[in-house]
């Protein structure tokens, strides 16, 4: 009898061991040593099942609550999605306030091997001349406290202003957009170096009656690096717009449908893109996002893609893999999110711990935060 | 596809609020407030800070820059 409280003890302590690094939980009990979420899922799972069959009593054979509560605050986000219809009374975790509490925090206290060691670039505009012109600034130190003028000399013809486009640097690479003018470039900070895009040979896809009677209209939607073919990608939407119509005619006209392009840092050209997708539209800066060789936007309002497939709308994400050009569209119902059945003053795409999130500043002050994963 | 999507947080009223600016690694929140200055909501103490220096900002753009010196091709013409 000694014996068996002294190994309920050691089991209780053990578990209490458990931690989370580099992603992997590391969680002692008596029997075994758990090196993945999968472990910690089959472990749970067993010991539910366990539990249902009355093997055992509870005590020494199912993690507690409050640990198994402590250790799931501790996952990513996606990971915590699957454990949480594990155990019938957590369902549905995400609705209880407290693990939540416990779990935002820990979310936003992680540190995030994505972007350890980063700093970020505020882009100020100033009208010295009553022109535009754009200044660059790093700001960097726990508190954002050291800001330091960068050094940059704009590479848009006559100072042109330009937009960063996405949410950061991918590879220490910045995409700089003109959209005006349609031209990119991309430039690499720590070298000082541009890389002006050429000119995109949309005009040789296009009847000339078009290219007289419409405006060619760019909005950029990807940016990222393919580790398979060891290049960068650049992937804009283009359409052709009627002057006279205040209404773009994004689904196309009689005369020519829009397209996608993708551009190859390897081989410097263009190409048309063979995929039907929906397009974003937009050109808020922060409104695009890359992450893991994946671009993702928002697709606000039917833009056409969905009339044409007779879909019902409904706002989404659509994420684009860069290595097989594949793309897949994620729902954002309004009961998760209403950012987009009323006007919101303000919507960006970030990456936090491994997942994307959908920040929305509402006019009446408030800002939410939802996450994918 | 509800389950794909996970509100984590409401933050706010925050009436000083002018413009947000971007967002940072940790989900920091950064904005122009009413008086012209740049601060920051963070969110692991879900407090506003101001960001210690002072810029002309009417438009501004935070973006997140990770510096890597690896050479690669095609970026040096």
């Amino acid at each position: 009898m000694e014996k068996k409280k002294k190994k309920e003890k050691s089991v209780t302590n053990e578990v209490r061991l458990a931690s989370m690094e580099n992603g992997f939980i590391h969680l002692r009990s008596s029997k075994r040593f758990l090196k993945s979420e999968e472990d910690l899922l089959s472990c749970l799972e067993s010991a539910e099942k366990k539990k249902k069959k009355k093997f055992v009593s509870a005590t020494n054979t199912c993690i507690f609550d409050d640990i198994a509560f402590s250790i799931l605050s501790k996952l990513p986000l996606k990971s915590f999605k699957r454990f949480e219809s594990v155990r019938k009374s957590w369902s549905p975790l995400s609705e209880n306030t407290h693990f939540m509490n416990m779990f935002c925090n820990n979310f936003v206290s992680s540190s995030n091997s994505r972007y350890d060691g980063a700093s970020l670039f505020l882009k100020v505009s100033t009208w010295p001349h009553m022109s535009e012109m754009q200044v660059l600034h790093t700001v960097s130190g726990d508190r954002f406290q050291n800001m330091v003028k960068f050094d940059f000399s704009n590479p848009f013809r006559h100072n042109e202003s330009f937009d960063i486009f996405g949410f950061g640097s991918v590879n220490g690479i910045i995409l700089l957009h003109q959209h005006c003018r349609y031209e990119h470039a991309l430039w690499h900070p720590a070298t000082q170096k541009f890389k002006m895009l050429p000119p995109s040979p949309y005009e040789s896809y296009v009847p000339d009656d078009v290219k007289r009677g419409y405006n060619i209209v760019c909005y950029l939607d990807g940016f990222g690096y393919d580790s398979v073919t060891d290049d960068y990608k650049v992937v804009p939407y283009i359409f052709f717009a009627n002057p006279e119509n205040e209404e773009y005619q994004c689904l196309g006209n009689k005369y020519f449908e829009p397209l996608w392009e993708i551009y190859s840092l390897r081989s410097n050209s263009w190409r048309k893109l063979d995929v039907d997708m929906p397009t974003s539209l937009d050109t808020t800066e922060g409104n695009h996002v890359y992450m893991d060789e994946v671009c993702h936007w928002l697709c606000q309002k039917d833009y056409g893609y969905w009339k044409k497939h007779n879909i019902p709308f409904q706002p989404s994400l659509v994420s684009f893999y860069l290595c097989n050009e594949v793309f897949f569209i994620t729902p954002i119902p309004s009961d998760v999110d209403d950012c987009f059945d009323i006007e919101t003053n303000w919507r960006n795409l970030a990456v936090l711990n491994g997942s994307i999130a959908l920040i929305s500043y509402y006019e009446n002050n408030y800002f939410s935060h939802i996450n994918y994963g | 596809m509800k389950e794909s999507w996970t509100k984590l947080f409401t933050i706010g009223p925050l009436p000083c609020v002018e413009l947000p600016i971007g967002v940072g690694t940790k989900g920091e929140i950064f904005f122009i407030r009413n008086d012209e200055e740049p601060a920051w909501f963070d969110l692991s103490i879900q407090m506003i800070e101001e960001l210690g220096f002072k810029v002309d900002i009417r438009k501004g753009r935070i973006t997140i820059y990770k510096e890597s010196i690896l050479p690669f091709e095609g970026i040096n013409d």
